[in-house]
């Protein structure tokens, strides 16, 4: 069963169905919140909140929709509403967040990238993270983000430029 | 031609060619640094693990779909039963209307007339009641009861009929609380159609949900079951692979003695995938099947 046929089956009432997508994808929507420096104990309330939002607006997914933009979308804006609501709570990192991350990384390069990428202004951040870990195309990037895809393309080419210029900052 | 973004952007898509690439940096030669040393940050962003989600969030997510179902589920129950209500009114008030409309078959006049002192009435009253004899009455009432009996047969015949379609309706609901009430209300038949058994049949071999596939043999099992019902028992144990249900399938079969199982039952038996209290089931069930 397709990730589409899944979330028509759920819009069609069959919610057993949800149970499928959550298996599915708990994990790398986990994987997006981590990775947008959301500590992990947020980062778990936001996933759920993906999924809840999945259920509660099923029925706004339509037979034409690809199932892993729409998903991504609905995370990312569950993501920037977490951060309008708590912008003391969200501030980047927090010391305990480093210290987790710190003893993830084998190689010192490795940290000091994860670490410039956390520094990377949301914009860019964002297109590179679903690129490079979510695997998404560039056209489903700008169906995500509301903006074209040359934009997408753009913000690729000056996010890996404006990352190199912070990792030898921090070097 | 393309500009250095977008065919850096295209690259890692892999949708920029060798050639291309060859006659890009030929026309821009001052790029091929940049873009080499863009490559090579882009190759060397670190690998991240997906995160394990806890045991907690799982069991928040599953409440919450739990109650998510629930919460659509009183919806198709209220519905049913409303329809079924109202079918069942609709026939009681017919059927009321119908036999209470009726006008009661006139009554045969039996009374002995009066003798009259005339022999000439006498002889007249006694020809009267030769004309219409006793048994004569029973023979034209007779009909009249057994009309009766044929409405209401066919009144019986028709709340099954509706009965029937509901439940064949309900099973084609996408919600599987509601194929499971479909499946409790074929409890209120006596005895199932083809149509019915097949849709049960279907139900057990292929439902999605495993609660809705014990239930379907539940009620299948309820009924008289013909050779090839039989077999489609057998069939169904050889596809399942969930083990209650296997478990359950095993019961029934043992309880039929149907040794046309024997080959499935020895096949779990042999089948060292199959948890092991399948297994001692399936033995079991062939000890009881040569027997």
């Amino acid at each position: 069963m397709t990730d589409e046929q899944a979330m028509m089956a759920v819009a069609g009432g069959d919610l057993d169905k949800a149970a499928v997508l959550y298996e599915r994808y708990k994990r790398p929507v986990l994987g997006y919140f981590c990775r947008s420096s959301v500590n992990r104990d947020h980062a778990e309330d936001l996933m759920q909140q993906v999924f809840y939002r999945i259920i509660h607006y099923r029925k706004s997914f339509a037979e034409s929709y690809v199932f892993k933009p729409w998903l991504f979308r609905i995370a990312r804006n569950v993501f920037q509403d977490f951060v309008r609501k708590n912008r003391n709570i969200f501030s980047g990192l927090d010391e305990q967040m480093e210290m987790e991350d710190e003893k993830t990384y084998d190689h010192e390069q490795e940290y000091q990238l994860k670490r410039a990428l956390e520094k990377l202004p949301q914009e860019y951040k964002e297109v590179i993270l679903l690129s490079r870990y979510e695997e998404l195309k560039y056209d489903e990037i700008a169906e995500i983000l509301q903006i074209s895809v040359s934009l997408v393309k753009v913000r690729v080419h000056r996010g890996l430029k404006i990352l190199r210029e912070i990792y030898f900052q921090m070097e | 031609m393309k500009n250095v973004e977008e065919l850096f952007a295209d690259y890692l898509e892999g949708k920029v060619s060798e050639k291309e690439l060859v006659s890009f940096f030929s026309e821009n030669p001052g790029s091929r640094q940049e873009f080499e040393e863009l490559k090579q940050l882009f190759e060397e962003l670190p690998e991240v693990m997906q995160p394990e989600v806890s045991g907690n969030a799982n069991d928040h997510f599953y409440a919450f779909l739990e109650e998510e179902k629930r919460k659509i589920t009183p919806r198709f129950r209220v519905s049913f039963r409303e329809v079924f209500r109202y079918a069942a009114m609709v026939l009681a008030v017919t059927g009321a209307y119908y036999f209470g409309s009726r006008k009661p078959e006139k009554e045969i006049v039996t009374v002995e007339k009066p003798v009259y002192i005339t022999l000439r009435d006498t002889i007249k009253v006694k020809e009267e009641a030769a004309a219409k004899p006793e048994p004569q009455r029973a023979v034209r009432k007779q009909p009249a009861m057994m009309d009766e009996l044929a409405d209401i047969r066919k009144e019986v015949s028709q709340i099954n009929e509706v009965q029937h379609k509901m439940i064949l309706a309900m099973l084609r609901q996408e919600s599987a609380a509601s194929r499971l009430e479909a499946i409790n209300y074929s409890y209120n038949l006596d005895a199932a159609d083809v149509t019915l058994m097949d849709a049960l049949f279907i139900a057990l071999e292929s439902d999605p949900s495993v609660n809705v596939r014990l239930a379907a043999l539940e009620a299948v099992g309820r009924f008289e079951l013909s050779p090839a019902m039989r077999e489609n028992l057998v069939l169904a144990l050889a596809e399942q692979r969930d083990p209650s249900l296997q478990m359950a399938l095993m019961t029934k079969l043992i309880e039929l003695r149907e040794v046309k199982a024997l080959p499935v039952f020895t096949g779990i038996m042999n089948n060292p995938d199959v948890p092991e209290n399948i297994r001692d089931r399936a033995e079991f069930g062939v000890k009881v099947l040569n027997m």
